[in-house]
């Protein structure tokens, strides 16, 4: 019997020089979860990094419960919010699976982790308002953007 | 096309290795996923990271998020991030459970180390980390060391995974 392969590289972008916005579209419904990374750092400051699925802005359609870590006091929130973490201008990453992302008969799952290493060990679990299939995902340096050599990497999950 | 390929597995018999190193592999890749499944000959239970043989402790950092089912707490330092494993103190034919993921692990800036480990173990303490970490090296990553941090060594029946991660060929818009 074959196996079918866990993942399948969707898309990626290196970025040639600096951007706010970065947009995966016409992603396929053919996978169960999606998987992002993304690796590199912001061009002034840290900044957060905002989600919007399939365009939606509307901050109140997400919600996030955040624990972390940094290197002396660990915390806890949760908000109505679409960020997706943070990156400042030193090497981090945000890793983050979408589950069920197709699916049209539930809110949309994500977990999320943040790494940055100059300032804190971060997870999210994130859920957006929606039943709608995820058909595009886009990711935004907040007052920022990210800069040139910045990596953003879809991946279909089976 | 697979973007998830299985380079290679260790398993360690009775030997009690302290070090569990993955060397020659493809620089075809985009990621690195070491996954762990580990327990330790003595109570100490860590174990942390070293790239391309690098053993310098001040040329990496860590930021670690622990939680131990009674408190959570958060430490930091200029040093080798690691994740904790069961140790030879908990439940009998328990192992632990870590990944590291390397990400853009060819690149010529620093190396990010993102880490998450669980101890669970049916016994009284288990843990569970999040690490940030970071390796100031800029060189594309050759070889990756568990090591078996202070004391103690990886218990037989320890196994070590390591996968290559590669991205596919579709575009993103940018604005």
């Amino acid at each position: 019997m074959a196996g079918t392969p866990q993942y399948v590289g969707l898309a990626n972008l290196t970025l040639g020089a600096s951007a706010s916005t970065v947009t995966f579209s016409s992603i396929a419904g053919t996978y169960r979860d999606l998987y992002l990374v993304i690796a590199g750092n912001v061009t002034t400051s840290a900044a957060g990094v905002n989600l919007r699925l399939n365009g939606d802005t509307t901050t109140t359609n997400y919600s996030t419960v955040t624990a972390q870590g940094d290197g002396s006091t660990a915390t806890t929130s949760s908000s109505n919010t679409f960020g997706l973490g943070s990156l400042s201008t030193t090497q981090g990453a945000i890793t983050a699976t979408f589950f069920d992302y197709a699916q049209t008969n539930k809110h949309k799952g994500y977990l999320v982790q943040v790494d940055r290493f100059d300032s804190a060990a971060q997870t999210r679990a994130g859920s957006w308002a929606n039943t709608a299939a995820v058909t595009s995902l886009a990711v935004v340096a907040a007052a920022n953007a990210f800069a040139a050599d910045t990596t953003f990497t879809l991946y279909g999950v089976n | 096309m697979a973007a998830k390929e299985l380079l290679g597995t260790i398993v360690v018999d009775a030997s009690a290795p302290t070090t569990i190193t993955f060397t020659s592999f493809p620089s075809d890749g985009t990621d690195l996923l070491v996954v762990l499944s580990a327990r330790d000959t003595t109570t100490n239970g860590i174990v942390s990271v070293q790239l391309n043989g690098d053993t310098t402790a001040a040329n990496y950092s860590r930021r670690l998020l622990i939680s131990n089912g009674v408190s959570v707490s958060s430490t930091m330092a200029s040093s080798f991030p690691y994740g904790n494993i069961v140790n030879s103190g908990q439940t009998a034919n328990t192992f632990g459970s870590m990944q590291v993921l390397l990400p853009k692990y060819t690149g010529s800036a620093q190396k990010t180390i993102s880490i998450q480990a669980i101890t669970e173990s049916s016994s009284t303490t288990g843990y569970a980390n999040l690490v940030s970490g970071n390796w100031t090296g800029t060189a594309a990553i050759t070889s990756v060391t568990l090591t078996k941090d202070g004391v103690g060594s990886f218990a037989e029946g320890t196994t070590a995974s390591l996968y290559k991660i590669t991205k596919g060929s579709g575009g993103a818009t940018v604005a």
